[in-house]
C-alpha cells in the first residue's frame, strides 16, 4: 500500500504542532512525550560502582578497561539531544552528561578491519552499530540525566546514547564495546527489529 | 533481504465494551498470517490533509481465529488515538494496520510452563492473548494471573 488510506473521522490532536521548529524535530510516526517512559525486557541490574568497569575490546591492538573513577576523569561534556523510541515516543531536549565515544576510542588503536561495534551490557543485552554510526560526536556514554546521576531504571550507572537511532540502540547498563570486522545482530535486532534503526527513515522492523 | 511488514486495511467487524474506559475492536484481516500470543500490531491513522499518527497495540485474541484479531484499547483521556478508537470508530470502518510484530514477549505451548502472568492496566492485553491461546490447547500448563483492580476489571 503506497497511498495512505484516509481514516474516516480522524482529525488528530496535532500534539506535535506548535512552532514549526519543534514539529520538524518529531520523526515520522512518532508523538512527543514529556514523560521519560521505561521499557525493559528483563530485571534491572545493579552493579556497585566499585565493581563496575567499562571495556573496549575486540579488533584493537590492546583492550582498555576503565574503572568508574577512571571513566569520570575522562573529558566529559553536556549533550542536549532529541530521543526517539521505536515504541513511538519522542522526547525533545534531553540533557545528559557523559563522554563521547570519540574520546573513548582515542584510547585504543583500531585494527584496519574494524567496522562494527557491539555494545554489551549487564544482564546480557547487546546492540550492534556500524563504527560510522558512533564516531564524530554521534554517540556517548552518559552517567547523568537532567543534572542527576542516571537512575538504574534508565540504564544507570551508565548507558550508551546514540541519538540518531531508535533508543534500543542506546544500550542501558552498558559495560563495554566489542569492535568487530563483521556485523552481528544484537538482542532486538535478532528479534525482528531493524538492523540500523534510523528514526528519520522509520527503520523500525526488519525489512523496513 | 527480509520483506517489510506491509501496511494493510483492516475492517472493524465488531466492537465490545470491556469497561467504561476499555473496549475491544475486532479487526477483519483476510489472509492474516497468524500471530504468536504476545505480539502486537502497528496502527496508522491519517487525516484528510495527510496528517498521520501511528501507535502500537497488543493483540488480545488467540491465534486460532481465522482472518481476524482483537485489540483491546484503554482510553487515555488526553490521548490522541485511543479516544478516537473509543468514541469515533464504528463497525464497518477501515483502519490501516501492519503486523504481527515482536518476537520476544511471546508465549507458545512449546515454551512450557507453568506461567505466572502479572500486568498493570492495558498491559494485561498481551497476557489475555496468551490465556485465550492456552484455552485452545489440549493439555495446557498451569497458569495464574493477577493485576491491579483497573486491570482485572477488564478480564471477561
Amino acid at each position: 500500500m503506497t497511498e495512505r488510506f484516509v481514516t474516516r473521522g480522524f482529525v488528530g490532536r496535532r500534539t506535535q504542532e506548535g512552532p514549526g521548529a519543534t514539529r520538524d524535530r518529531i520523526p515520522p510516526g512518532q508523538y512527543q512525550t514529556r514523560d521519560f517512559p521505561v521499557l525493559s525486557a528483563g530485571p534491572t541490574p545493579r552493579t556497585p560502582l566499585d565493581r563496575w568497569s567499562f571495556t573496549i575490546e575486540g579488533l584493537v591492538r590492546e583492550p582498555v578497561i576503565w574503572t568508574w573513577s577512571e571513566l569520570m576523569a575522562l573529558p566529559k561534556r553536556e549533550w542536549v539531544v532529541d530521543i526517539s523510541c521505536v515504541t513511538k515516543w519522542t522526547k525533545l531536549d534531553m540533557r545528559w552528561r557523559g563522554v563521547s565515544l570519540d574520546t573513548l576510542l582515542e584510547n585504543v588503536e583500531l585494527d584496519q578491519n574494524a567496522a562494527f561495534v557491539i555494545a554489551y551490557s549487564d544482564g546480557g543485552y547487546t546492540t550492534n552499530l556500524p563504527l560510522g554510526d558512533v564516531l564524530n560526536g554521534q554517540a556517548f556514554v552518559a552517567w547523568e540525566y537532567d543534572g542527576k546521576p542516571l537512575a538504574p531504571e534508565h540504564g544507570g550507572p551508565a548507558r550508551l546514547v546514540v541519538p540518531g537511532r531508535y533508543f534500543w540502540k542506546s544500550a542501558k547498563w552498558v559495560r563495554g564495546l566489542r569492535i568487530q570486522d563483521q556485523d552481528q545482530s544484537g538482542f532486538w535486532e535478532s528479534l525482528g527489529y531493524h538492523n540500523r534503526g534510523d528514526q528519520w527513515l522509520e527503520e523500525r522492523y526488519s525489512g523496513d | 533481504m527480509v520483506n517489510p511488514i506491509s501496511w494493510r486495511l483492516a475492517t472493524v467487524n465488531g466492537i465490545r465494551d470491556e469497561t467504561s474506559s476499555v473496549r475491544s475492536l475486532t479487526l477483519g484481516l483476510p489472509g492474516w498470517p497468524g500471530h504468536r500470543p504476545g505480539q502486537h500490531i502497528d496502527l496508522r491513522l491519517t487525516a484528510e490533509d495527510g496528517y498521520s499518527v501511528e501507535r502500537s497495540y497488543s493483540i488480545a485474541s488467540e491465534p486460532e481465529r481465522d482472518g481476524e484479531i482483537d485489540i483491546t484499547v484503554e482510553r487515555i483521556p488526553d490521548g490522541e488515538v485511543s479516544p478516537f478508537l473509543d468514541e469515533v470508530v464504528v463497525v464497518g470502518d477501515r483502519l490501516e494496520v501492519r503486523g504481527p510484530i515482536g518476537g520476544y514477549f511471546v508465549w507458545e505451548a512449546a515454551l512450557g510452563g507453568p506461567l505466572f502472568l502479572v500486568a498493570g492496566g492495558s498491559g494485561i492485553v498481551p497476557l489475555m492473548a496468551m490465556l485465550r491461546y492456552r484455552g485452545t490447547i489440549p493439555e495446557p500448563p498451569a497458569t495464574s494471573s493477577s493485576g491491579p483492580p483497573s486491570a482485572t476489571r477488564q478480564v471477561k
